[in-house]
């Protein structure tokens, strides 16, 4: 279906990107159907897309992309509340902030979006572990790397 | 606001579900124990503030930014 959107424009869905956040994300607790979008202008970004405010998305990433030894470890509350059995993975994505016109970009490991693969209900979960950082630089690192290697 | 006065060990009950106990008390910290259903989330307040904050960042960045920092990761990739 299509669906109409104030930032994105007017975007195909299909019903498979649909997702239920029964909490919402924290601090817009009053949204809760979304959907997954993949376009292609903003690859490797997907755009959680709110269906009752078509000015709200939020850019996420797949952390494994970017963080290769990413672990969150979920409570039992939290895969309950999903409805997870016992051994069953979900879908994980992290909130990506993006700053300075594009050149700065964090991504928060402490609070994943957690999906269940079938259900298609998602929550944003706050891992205890404070290891994982709330703005974890992925862009601005590589910058500087791409810096340094110029130089040589 | 209610205030309540609690001794180690007492509880407050807040609804049919929630449950709070307090476990300790020791040089200015309380340790509190909470009972809740998995449909309440709970969370310490500084850090609730902080990913409220990360995620209306996340949302308020104009999409040519998007576009931008998605060629940058891009490039970083196959780099």
């Amino acid at each position: 279906m299509k669906i109409h959107t104030a930032t994105l424009g007017v975007v195909e869905a299909a019903p498979e990107s649909f997702l239920t956040l029964p909490d919402g994300l924290i601090g817009f607790e009053e949204h809760k159907e979304f959907a997954l979008l993949e376009l292609s202008d903003y690859v490797p970004f997907r755009w959680l897309q709110s269906f009752s405010d078509p000015g709200l998305a939020f850019p996420v990433l797949d952390p494994l992309a970017f963080v290769a030894s990413y672990d969150p470890q979920l409570s039992e509350p939290d895969r309950l509340a999903l409805g997870l059995e016992t051994g069953e993975k979900p879908e994980i994505y992290v909130v990506a902030s993006v700053e300075d016109a594009g050149k700065i970009v964090t991504v928060n490991l402490r609070a994943p979006l957690v999906i269940h693969p079938r259900r298609r209900v998602a929550r944003q979960v706050v891992l205890a572990d404070s290891r994982w950082d709330i703005q974890h630089p992925i862009l601005e690192r590589a910058r500087q790397r791409t810096t340094a290697r110029a130089s040589h | 606001m209610l205030v309540l006065s609690r001794k180690l060990g007492e509880n407050i009950r807040i609804g049919d579900e929630i449950k709070v106990i307090v476990l300790d008390v020791r040089g200015g910290q309380v340790k509190l124990g909470i009972e809740a259903p998995n449909s309440v989330q709970v969370h310490r307040q500084e850090i609730y503030l902080r990913i409220q904050e990360a995620n209306r960042r996340a949302a308020a960045a104009p999409t040519a930014w998007l576009s931008q920092a998605s060629q940058g990761l891009r490039s970083q990739r196959m780099g």
